[in-house]
């Protein structure tokens, strides 16, 4: 198991484009990140936000919680708007009011877009997956051969 | 900007996402990725409008 290439592919899934960088392909490395954190951070603008999965029989449990895990895909950002979207709640409910860097990462359910705007950071989180299970493709091959 | 608009361009927008992201990972160079992320955007907005026809039809049913 390369040690390196396995640390490079974490560190693509927390930062879109790290391990390409690592490796000398600069530009597909910014492409890359500018495409998915580009379209995650237009998802946070329309007001979306990665919120805990719904885990109960209402019927929304296994979309709710498949969704959750898609978003993760953009590993810091996912988990800094699913930190935030905690945070937001427990300020919440203490009858707090968060900041509004926090609400801008936790989202507003209550807000019409927040659907499709999650949608957005699905998508980001997807094609993130995609980047990176193509990343170690390339070069385990690679580091093999050599 | 009113929904329908936003829901016009997330489509465009969302599908060129996808398809350049497709594009570069099965390319390497960028005439070559350039020209599979429009081949395969052109027919993704292509089968996503027939969705919408199809699925448009069938609630006037």
């Amino acid at each position: 198991m390369n040690g390196k290439l396995i640390l490079e592919a974490v560190g693509s899934w927390m930062i879109p484009g790290f391990g390409f960088f690592m490796r000398g392909c600069r530009i597909r490395a910014l492409v890359l990140f500018v495409i998915i954190e580009g379209t995650f951070f237009l998802g946070l603008v329309f007001t979306g936000g990665v919120t805990p999965p719904v885990l109960d029989a209402s019927g929304g449990g296994i979309i709710s919680f498949l969704t959750f895990i898609i978003q993760l895909g953009n590993g810091l950002s996912g988990f800094l708007s699913f930190g935030a979207s905690l945070w937001s709640a427990n300020m919440k409910a203490q009858g707090l009011i968060p900041s509004p860097l926090v609400v801008f990462f936790a989202g507003y359910p209550p807000k019409a877009l927040f659907d499709q705007a999650s949608m957005y950071l699905l998508v980001s989180g997807a094609m993130n997956y995609f980047a990176v299970t193509n990343f170690y493709d390339r070069y385990k091959t690679k580091d093999k051969k050599s | 900007m009113s929904a329908g608009f936003l829901h016009i361009f997330s489509i465009l927008y969302l599908s060129l996402v996808v398809a350049v992201v497709f594009g570069l990972n099965d390319h390497n160079e960028a005439g070559k990725i350039l020209r599979a992320t429009l081949r395969r955007w052109i027919k993704l907005i292509g089968a996503l409008v027939i969705i919408a026809v199809v699925v448009h039809i069938l609630s006037h049913i």
